[in-house]
């Protein structure tokens, strides 16, 4: 029988998720891989344009999750194996559940399928005050610091955005350009005046920050490689990250991809910021801090974090779209959207400029903001900013005392305890009393292997990396032997590969929150273009082909 | 001769799934399977046997998609039979080479270059100048593939030589049958009289349909009774469209001169737009090996306008007009009008076109060569 093959079924979900019936007998030859009897499925939240879906089964071992994941294998793959290398690592992130041949996953129809246990007690971080923003910072940095030094399994992709941000930057410019024909040719739409108005600004704006990051020491960071910095989730905000037992739980980890980590902080921060429509620096700052206290920035690092806070993404993220439909897109509703998207980018630069990373000078009468390293250097080390710095009142057991200190560390909470609970002062949405008596009664740390956290050797080799995606296999080469050596002495190996030891049964989770999907842009190589004569008047000159035949 | 020709890990020989590689190597197997015997190694495909021989040539297949995989079939095949053969001739996989050497080591190994792959993002700079080393010729597929070698590598000049590629003349040839067909399109997308602009290929920004959409407002001051027809490009689709396509297609729904998109055109169908066309226009942005759609305008007497990029100049001369500034849509649009102004000189083009391909681009002419580099 030739295999049927899984493929985007539609646009956007209808009121009630529905997947082809193809796919419905997929997941029960699927489920059947596995060891144990399922009573019931309901299907919880469908990508009916790229062909994915998430099932809750109750089965003879408690409910479970069953997942087919839209990627293709070899990519599902790099993140399945960094599920299970988190899990082993003692991440508070869904744990799988093997197949009776022994794998984590199991292809049908082209695709890879999971099955995770279920948990009912997450609760989303509250959204309405700080707290919230930095349980879910700080929860980000134990993530990324435990994520570091993962391999992906033989076969998989090796899904990196590490030696991309050059490259995401001139798109972000040269698209500016596409979003400039649009908006002239559909000028008779309400929107298209005042955007077409805004891109020379922000197409500036996207030059000069990637006039910086070339400038940084982004290149430096960069260099040591995919191991030493781990994995960024790519898609973390609160549906992704929820408080759950031992603290907060990540979850929904198909597009994991190594990056530096600050990706995830960028977005979060100034995703926040677009929804609150003003930078607000204590916000900012307190975010910083929380996810300084689990994964401290070092100033270099700040620089280009704050370096990435420049481009202009909320603009961009939210006019993208119009390539799609013009017509619709380039409305009303639009144009208020971007007059608020510009009310707020005016806040920006002062945020920007508080938090020490900007030095404000005028030029031409436009005000102008330069990167000044020296005095973020001094921020960051000093912990100057004024906000208190964020401490969870009590540790999770994975940021144990092995948990690299920082500059600040006077003012970290340090306690030994091993079941993580917030304290009472962390607000929280009223409704999760009944999670916390479950969470108590949970040994989540228990069975968890304790966590080695090594510092891997900051290797500063400025090596070939400038030329991006070029090396890729021969850094990945290389990146494997320098980790290998930079953990030589440790007593505990990290890498893991295909073979993976069963993990301690663990709760796991489930996301229900639905949400759009943040898919990346595809990396599109640079044409590279010669440079264009000037005679602009010249008619135009045909030249006849020299070639030899 | 024993020959053994190993394919790439992508596409699967012969061509059912396209492919400018396979479809080189397709064209003139026949004229090399009658002087010596060829055994083809490919990728894999569901809807072709493991091994089969056809018309003469054998062919194996491995598992493809990822060159590592490839390799370790190649390998595989060649610890068996790698003594068998008294040449290998690889086609634009230099990583291969170190492999062939290692498990037929008795046997010749020429190379077949088609673009970049001996970039240093490629393949690693040392393994690059042994398989330079290690290989007897490099044929490339354009002048310009040759030099780049040159550049990374100049112990490698005296080995390059360019062939270029060919086109079948039989299936482009414009005759009663082709007038019919032409009618036949362009009555049936609404184009019967309009002076046809022909783009063919894959809609990406390194081809420039972009800045071909984008010329087609100027264009339309001068020109209003021009279309411009984007063949084998996908508009609408079940797949999610890129974000590029969008953006041609937002550009192409306000061109005031129409914009048609055929959707995929299947290999063999895909002459039938040849004939359809007035113009073809190459707008590639990129430094392009040697783009294959040049000959198949040529044989279907279709004049040219090529952009100074990579090689593709090199098959310009009494057919076509190179535009040497393909990034300036304003400027594009000023090449296309000059030529559409001139319909005598459009036809001069398209038979200088037909006659350079008979003389110099039939693949038995390809094939010939092939041998000659062999012998």
């Amino acid at each position: 029988m030739a295999e049927w093959l899984i493929e985007p079924w539609g646009d956007v979900e209808g009121d009630v998720p529905t997947v082809p019936p193809e796919i419905d007998a997929l997941a029960v030859h699927v489920m059947n891989q596995y060891d144990m009897t399922v009573s019931s499925m309901q299907l919880i939240t469908t990508k009916p344009d790229k062909g994915g879906a998430i099932w809750r089964i109750d089965t003879n071992h408690g409910p479970r999750s069953l997942k087919v994941l839209h990627r293709t294998p070899a990519r599902s793959l790099f993140s399945v194996g960094a599920q299970e290398y988190l899990v082993g690592q003692g991440a508070r992130v869904p744990a799988l559940v093997r197949t009776k041949q022994g794998d984590l996953s199991f292809v049908a129809g082209g695709k890879m399928w999971i099955v995770t246990d279920w948990i009912d007690e997450l609760t989303p971080a509250t959204k309405i005050d700080l707290e919230g923003a930095q349980a879910l910072c700080y929860g980000l940095g134990e993530f990324h610091r435990i994520s570091r030094g993962y391999l992906p399994p033989e076969g998989a992709d090796w899904a990196s955005r590490l030696h991309n941000y050059p490259r995401s930057y001139q798109k972000v410019i040269d698209k500016m350009e596409w979003f400039r024909h649009i908006a002239e040719l559909y000028i008779d739409r309400p929107a298209s005046p005042r955007i077409l108005s805004m891109i020379d600004k922000y197409q500036q704006q996207a030059r000069d920050t990637l006039a910086a990051l070339e400038a940084s020491p982004y290149y430096e960071l960069a260099a040591r490689g995919e191991t030493y910095w781990g994995l960024a989730h790519q898609d973390y905000g609160w549906s992704n990250g929820q408080l759950g037992p031992g603290g907060l739980w990540v979850i929904d980890l198909d597009g994991v991809s190594y990056d530096l980590p600050i990706r995830d902080l960028r977005k979060l921060i100034t995703g926040t910021m677009h929804d609150m429509g003003t930078w607000d620096i204590t916000w900012m700052k307190g975010m910083i801090e929380a996810y300084h206290q689990a994964n401290p920035i070092e100033p270099e690092m700040m620089q280009v974090f704050l370096i990435d806070m420049m481009l202009p993404n909320e603009f961009y993220k939210n006019v993208k779209e119009m390539v799609y439909q013009p017509e619709l897109f380039l409305n009303a509703e639009t144009d208020a959207m971007v007059e608020r998207i510009d009310r707020t980018d005016a806040s920006k630069w002062p945020a920007l400029q508080e938090l020490g990373a900007l030095d404000l000078k005028t030029y031409e009468n436009k005000p102008m903001y330069q990167l000044n390293i020296d005095t973020l250097r001094e921020n960051v080390n000093k912990s100057r900013w004024d906000t208190q710095p964020y401490a969870p009142s009590a540790k999770a057991p994975l940021s144990g005392s092995s948990r690299p200190s920082i500059g600040s560390g006077a003012n970290m909470t340090e306690q030994r305890d091993s079941s993580l609970s917030w304290d009472a002062s962390s607000r929280m949405e009223k409704d999760t009393s009944s999670t916390r008596s479950n969470r108590s009664s949970r040994k989540v740390s228990a069975t968890k292997p304790t966590i080695t956290h090594e510092k891997a050797a900051t290797r500063t080799e400025k090596a070939s990396t400038r030329t991006s995606s070029s090396s890729r296999k021969k850094r990945r080469r290389e990146d494997r032997t320098a980790y290998a050596s930079s953990t030589a002495s440790q007593p505990k190996p990290t890498l893991q590969r295909t073979k993976l030891a069963p993990t301690s049964s663990t709760s796991s989770s489930k996301k229900v929150a639905k949400k759009r999907s943040a898919s990346a842009g595809s990396s599109r190589s640079r044409t590279s273009v010669r440079v264009k004569t000037s005679n602009a008047e010249s008619k135009p000159t045909i030249i006849h082909g020299k070639g030899r035949i | 001769m024993r020959v053994l020709i190993i394919c790439t890990e992508k596409l699967p020989m012969p061509p059912v799934r396209g492919g400018a590689i396979q479809t080189y190597i397709y064209g003139i197997l026949p004229q090399l399977a009658a002087q010596h015997d060829i055994t083809v190694l490919g990728s894999a495909d569901p809807s072709l046997p493991e091994e089969e021989t056809q018309n003469g040539v054998h062919y194996v297949r491995k598992q493809g998609g990822k060159l590592e995989t490839y390799r370790d079939g190649v390998a595989e095949y060649l610890r068996e039979h790698g003594s068998e053969f008294d040449l290998i001739q690889i086609y634009n996989r230099p990583r291969l080479v170190a492999t062939v050497k290692e498990h037929a080591p008795q046997a010749r190994i020429t190379l077949s270059m088609h673009n970049d792959m001996f970039h240093a993002a490629k393949i690693d700079p040392e393994e690059g100048a042994q398989a330079v080393r290690d290989v007897e010729r490099i044929i490339t597929i354009s002048d310009y593939i040759g030099q780049s070698i040159v550049e990374l590598f100049p112990e490698a000049a005296s080995k390059v030589r360019t062939i270029y590629s060919g086109v079948d003349l039989d299936r482009y040839q414009v005759d009663s049958r082709a007038q019919k067909e032409r009618e036949r399109l362009r009555n049936e997308y609404g184009i019967g009289n309009k002076k046809v602009i022909l783009f063919v290929g894959r809609l990406s920004k390194k081809k420039g349909a972009d800045i071909l959409v984008r010329a087609m407002t100027p264009l339309a001051k001068k020109h209003p009774d021009a279309a411009l027809v984007l063949v084998g490009s996908r508009w609408f689709s079940d797949d999610e469209i890129s974000d590029y396509v969008a953006y041609v297609r937002a550009i192409a729904n306000r061109s005031p001169i129409p914009v048609i998109t055929t959707g995929y055109v299947p290999n063999n169908e895909v002459h039938k737009w040849f004939w359809a066309g007035d113009l073809f226009v190459c707008p590639s942005q990129w430094q392009e090996p040697l783009a294959r759609v040049h000959y198949e305008a040529m044989a279907a007497e279709l004049p040219i306008l090529t952009t100074a990029r990579g090689g593709n100049p090199e098959v310009i001369r009494d057919n076509g007009a190179v535009v040497d500034q393909p990034e300036d849509p304003d400027y594009f649009a000023q090449c296309i009008s000059s030529l559409l102004s001139d319909r005598s000189r459009l036809k001069q083009m398209g038979r200088a076109g037909r006659q350079m391909a008979e003389s110099h681009f039939s693949w038995d002419r390809v094939a010939r060569e092939v041998l000659d580099v062999w012998e």
